[in-house]
């Protein structure tokens, strides 16, 4: 890794017809922060992890990742980023194995199926290794596409309400190599609306309203609380 | 291991679990052009005329129909759980993506010509000599073409409401300058054995075309 931020982005903006989903976004994220990115629905937040994980072009703005520009190195920032959604990004007829060998080729590692293994393990899924995925639930669906981000060990993981659909021990396995993560001095970047598993390892709180940031503190309880309940809480009261 | 490789493996790997494309593809293919057959040769027959000069239209319309039906079926499986996400996040070029599924296509396409061409060699009771040679020539040229722009139209489709219709309607009007060349050429073939030198040409001018094109504009079409 470089000594440039993890990720630095200057007035990223995304419009979509007529509709501004983002609204000129800055932020400078140093390697091994966590950031809880909170926000009501269609504030932004998936537009955001989408045009920093390469999915999408913004209409203004540039971004960085680990010093590479999204805009003219994209694989270089690929190559650094892990990017969960809803969408698991695994192919149902595949097993969960067969989806990391192939998944591992596209990264260009050829890990050996020991090394997969052992990944499947860290989510809990050996025993299941060998069936389609086809034939799974959709926490374990999520914890194959928690395995796929984690395959090459990316150094920014930007991770779009992973929790949904979760239960509680996925949710454990889930938050235990996100802490693992910050450990080995990875940045995490999360989404969700849930306050306390945001707050729960967060170095860095922001909010996004309308595509804008307007709240950025550190992982400060009590602060972050105040700020929830005063942009999300009271826009959310009928 | 290639991307490219990795990904046509990977499409190999879930045809052959599933076997859904090939099959579809074949017996749609079979299907059209029986009933091809039939309605074109007995209206020649009444006519009195030669049941071959309607064979090079029966054989590119089944493939035409098959094709449209593979690319419908080969594009729904990266689109199932948003799979094609999880490639496009991949620190590969956008271009070997493409270059990867056209070569799935082509080949899981070629596998269905082959039993389609089969049929179409005991129904107009061909020899096995220079003149299917060429036959299948073609059928791999036009094939290949098909696949290359049919690949980026799926896409294209695949953000569409209606994508099971747009994609033939967008298919069959794009490819049609290079399916009326490969008629042609066909065509000459089965008369005279020369498929004619223009029509070769032009039926390779398309794919190149096609898939030049296809391949630069794939990224911005993948993209948001």
């Amino acid at each position: 890794m470089t000594d440039a931020p993890a990720l630095q982005t200057e007035g990223v903006a995304k419009t979509y017809g007529r509709f501004s989903a983002l609204r000129g976004v800055s932020m400078t994220l140093e390697a091994g922060a966590f950031l809880t990115l909170f926000g009501a629905n269609g504030a932004g937040k998936t537009t955001f992890l989408k045009i920093v994980a390469t999915l999408a072009r913004p209409t203004r703005g540039r971004l960085q990742v680990h010093g590479f520009d999204a805009a003219e190195r994209p694989e270089e920032v690929r190559r650094r980023i892990g990017f969960l959604s809803h969408n698991t990004g695994v192919y149902r007829d595949l097993t969960p194995l067969e989806n990391l060998r192939f998944y591992s080729r596209l990264y260009g590692r050829d890990d050996g199926d020991p090394a997969l293994e052992a990944l499947l393990e860290r989510v809990g899924l050996e025993d299941r290794r060998h069936d389609a995925v086809r034939t799974f639930s959709r926490g374990l669906l999520q914890r194959v596409g928690l395995a796929r981000v984690m395959l090459h060990r990316p150094a920014l993981l930007l991770l779009d309400e992973p929790h949904t659909g979760l239960d509680a021990r996925a949710v454990a396995i889930l938050n235990a190599m996100l802490d693992e993560a910050v450990e080995e001095g990875r940045t995490v970047v999360l989404t969700t609306h849930d306050l306390e598993l945001g707050l729960r390892a967060a170095t860095r709180v922001d909010i996004l309203d309308r595509g804008r940031i307007v709240y950025s503190g550190s992982g400060d309880a009590d602060g972050a609380r105040a700020a929830y309940d005063r942009h999300i809480r009271r826009e959310a009261a009928p | 291991m290639s991307p490219i490789a990795a990904l046509v493996l990977k499409d190999l790997a879930i045809e052959l679990r599933r076997k859904e494309t090939v099959v579809s593809m074949a017996m749609f293919g079979l299907l059209a052009m029986v009933i091809f057959a039939f309605a074109l040769q007995s209206a020649s027959l009444a006519t009195g005329g030669d049941p071959l000069n309607n064979a090079a239209a029966e054989l590119w319309v089944a493939l035409t129909f098959a094709g449209v039906l593979g690319l419908n079926r080969s594009l729904a499986i990266d689109l199932d759980n948003d799979a094609l996400q999880g490639l496009l996040l991949a620190p590969v070029g956008r271009g070997a993506l493409y270059v990867g599924k056209v070569l799935s296509n082509f080949l899981f396409m070629l596998l269905a010509a082959a039993v389609v061409l089969a049929l179409f060699v005991v129904f107009n009771n061909l020899l096995l000599d220079a003149r299917l040679l060429w036959v299948a020539v073609l059928t791999v040229l036009g094939t290949f073409g098909f696949a290359g722009v049919g690949t980026i139209l799926a896409m294209i489709a695949a953000n569409t409401r209606m994508r099971e219709v747009m994609l033939p309607i967008l298919q069959i009007v794009l490819t049609m300058p290079m399916i009326i060349a490969a008629v042609g050429a066909t065509a000459r073939v089965l008369d005279d054995g020369d498929p004619g030198t223009l029509y070769v040409e032009l039926v390779a001018a398309f794919d190149i075309i096609f898939l030049v094109v296809s391949y630069l504009v794939f990224e911005y079409v993948v993209e948001e």
